[in-house]
């Protein structure tokens, strides 16, 4: 009997053994002449092949070096991408470079989880920080220190329906958000399925983020322990949004797709006006072809012009090994040299990175061809990052379903904003 | 004495053997049940985001940050709604369901297999099916109301159609479960009662009030302590057809740890819900196991 226990425990000793000494051989081979780098990013779909294409292109040229890109879901606040990247960081077992979403970054970058990119890119040819346009490093870098190089970046623009402007003699976009609800009340036309709506509210804490700020007001308190929005000039802005909804001027669109809803509100014509991503232009100039000309503006702004960055930026995580960070970098420099960020932004609508590529001869007649993406990189340099807190993520969250609260079910902006704040308080002072 | 001490060897075996069939299954529980358990009641009591070096020791404030949370109130009434849902409507139609099928007519086996199907559909596939016919613009249930002059009604955007939407997914796609329960207890029920009954005169209400429904109790008992886990537990359908939205008003206990812990990185509160819920669970079970002896049947 014992003899057999023996055997058995003997075997499975065996068979660990193998299974371990099997891993270590994996890891181990590696690192031969070839060092292997692992990416994990978030934008799927099309997007998805575009970085795969981009990735392959490196690797052919780099025969030191192979990157391993693989699309995680999306990269988005709560998206799977952001959640694996969490828990592999939790567990120690990250990948060596990630996407992260721009918003997330200051709450990646404080946990310490993230390289300081400071040195490498002071003493890059390619990535020091002045080569990047104005504004755009507002999202990597916390408390004087880099711990992101931009990737994949857009912000919000006003999208408006230069044929319907036209048709009700209106000259020029709004420039603040009082002119933007006249100009939707002379806008909406019709009724019943034909009926056509001035504006389109995006119900997202995206552009709340822009009207916090051009209503004066900010997010959090300065020591970052409270929460600040609540104000009446805030409150008045989206007042008049909410209005524009309950007098049938505005057409909000609700549930998990309101985005995309709303993207196709506006390619429809079913809306003359709304805020949406430049990264969304691409799609909206397949989808309108040549059935009416539209345009982009700066986003309205009442007292500051200020934009929230959106998209995201490559991390390099703490604590990889000497070679897979050099092999990083090399990819990261790579990739946002002049010549891939303007290929990549011509594959996707992304917004190129850096002044030389904007600068580019290629580039400024393309921007002449198609001046929506104009104004996208002359907003950039009014990028601005929201507070860094631990907990903007929960702070941008409850924002989001008070604005649910005043526009998809019409309650009152004062108590919605103020019960944000509680919740978002209850938090930051814990 | 000779025998007895050989006595004492065999069970001394017996126990052994009995240690060593349970040994693997108790590693498996042990590692990933009760030591994540454990951990869950940890991290509850931190304040944390899963990435900070330092966590900071919170004692119970999470769990008094839970009981202000309007978002967990909410939560925990839906999670509720769905159960009572559950028991109210899908157990009595899954229930009615397998009366019919056990019928014996003709095409009842077809039929079994159509009202079994929603189950083995995978719940985010149901949800974004009935994401596209609860559709505000053009779905196929506005269409079907349009019929009786009902219009506009925004099923994923509104309080409370959004839950309401939850809940009728949930129904349709639990309710075959349930009937195949209740067919495998009907098919259990011992002929010989039930013609006996029919012998002394009983009316088919009669046979199945007193006779089939006693004999069903286990199936039912069964029934409802699964679709409360099931209800407690609701997510997919919430995650793919609403995001818990409008304003949180369609967030279950389940999506609350969720969007808690990875939207929000809230670990504190998540855990602190999570093991609120394991409390709910753990309690609601016990009731029903100790109260089951009054009105369950075993044979």
């Amino acid at each position: 009997m014992k003899s057999k226990y023996l055997a058995t425990g003997a075997a499975i000793v065996t068979a660990v053994g193998i299974f371990t000494a099997a891993g270590h051989t994996s890891t181990f081979a590696s690192t031969g002449n070839v060092v292997n780098v692992t990416f994990w990013y978030g934008i799927g779909g099309q997007l998805s092949s575009d970085v795969q294409t981009m990735v392959h292109q490196f690797n052919a040229t780099h025969p030191n070096i192979h990157v391993t890109a693989t699309y995680e879901g999306s990269y988005s606040g709560g998206g799977p991408e952001q959640q694996k990247l969490l828990a592999a960081l939790a567990a120690g077992n990250p990948p060596d470079i990630a996407q992260v979403e721009v918003n997330s970054m200051g709450v990646f970058a404080l946990s310490g989880k993230l390289m300081d990119l400071t040195s490498f890119m002071n003493h890059s040819a390619i990535d020091k920080p002045s080569n990047f346009l104005n504004g755009m490093l507002v999202s990597t870098e916390w408390n004087g220190k880099y711990y992101g190089v931009p990737l994949n970046r857009s912000v919000p623009v006003l999208f408006y329906n230069k044929t319907m402007f036209a048709k009700a003699g209106i000259q020029n976009p709004p420039k603040t958000w009082t002119q933007l609800v006249a100009d939707a009340k002379k806008l909406t036309k019709g009724s019943g399925s034909s009926k056509v709506y001035g504006y389109g509210p995006l119900v997202d804490w995206w552009p709340w983020e822009s009207m916090v700020w051009s209503s004066g007001s900010h997010i959090l308190s300065a020591n970052g322990t409270s929460a600040a929005f609540n104000t009446p000039s805030l409150n008045h802005i989206l007042s008049m949004q909410q209005s524009l909804v309950k007098n049938g001027d505005a057409l909000v669109e609700t549930g998990p797709n309101y985005w995309n809803l709303m993207t196709e509100d506006f390619i429809k014509g079913k809306i003359a006006m709304d805020t949406d991503s430049i990264g969304d232009a691409a799609q909206v100039k397949q989808g309108v072809g040549s059935k009416f000309k539209w345009g982009t503006a700066f986003m309205p702004s009442d007292k500051t012009l200020n934009v929230p960055p959106g998209g995201g930026d490559m991390a390099i995580m703490n604590g990889i090994p000497a070679d897979q960070l050099k092999a990083s970098e090399a990819f990261i420099e790579w990739w946002t040299s002049p010549k891939q960020t303007l290929e990549w932004s011509k594959m996707t609508g992304y917004l190129p990175v850096q002044k030389a590529a904007v600068a580019e001869k290629s580039y400024q007649a393309y921007l002449k061809q198609n001046p929506q993406f104009k104004t996208a990189i002359d907003e950039l340099k009014y990028q601005k990052a929201a507070h860094p807190s631990a907990h903007l993520l929960d702070v941008l969250q409850y924002a989001m379903q008070g604005l649910q609260g005043i526009f998809d079910e019409g309650l009152p902006v004062q108590s919605q904003m103020q019960q944000a704040v509680n919740q978002a308080n209850s938090l930051l002072k814990g | 004495m000779l025998t007895t001490s050989k006595e004492s060897n065999k069970i001394r075996k017996y126990r052994i053997s009995q240690w060593a069939f349970l040994a693997p299954a108790m590693f498996f529980i042990t590692v990933f049940i009760f030591v994540p358990t454990i951990y869950v009641i940890y991290l509850s009591l931190l304040n944390w985001n899963l990435l900070d070096s330092q966590p900071r020791f919170v004692g119970l404030s999470n769990y008094l940050y839970l009981f202000q949370d309007s978002n967990f109130q909410t939560a925990l009434v839906n999670s509720l709604l769905v159960s009572a849902a559950m028991i109210l409507v899908a157990l009595p139609i899954g229930l009615g369901l397998a009366v019919l099928t056990d019928l014996g007519l003709r095409g009842s086996k077809v039929y079994r297999t159509i009202l079994f199907a929603p189950y083995v559909i995978p719940l985010v596939a149901s949800g974004l099916i009935w994401s596209l016919l609860f559709n505000g613009t053009g779905g196929l249930v506005n269409q079907l109301l349009g019929v009786f002059r009902i219009s506009g009604i925004d099923w994923l955007g509104s309080e409370p159609f959004a839950m309401i939407a939850v809940i009728v997914v949930t129904i349709w796609q639990f309710t075959g479960y349930y009937m195949l329960i209740f067919l495998g207890g009907l098919q259990g029920v011992p002929l010989a009662l039930k013609e006996a009954a029919r012998v002394d005169g009983a009316s088919a209400w009669r046979v199945f009030r007193y006779v089939t429904i006693p004999s069903l109790t286990p199936s039912i008992f069964f029934a409802v302590i699964v679709s409360i886990i099931q209800s407690l537990q609701t997510f997919d359908q919430v995650y793919v057809m609403t995001s818990g939205g409008p304003a949180g008003s369609s967030t279950t206990l389940v999506y609350y740890i969720f969007e808690q812990g990875f939207g929000m990185f809230n670990i504190g509160p998540a855990t602190a819900a999570s093991v609120v819920l394991l409390l709910i669970l753990a309690i609601l079970t016990f009731i029903q196991l100790r109260i089951s002896h009054r009105w369950v049947v075993e044979e």
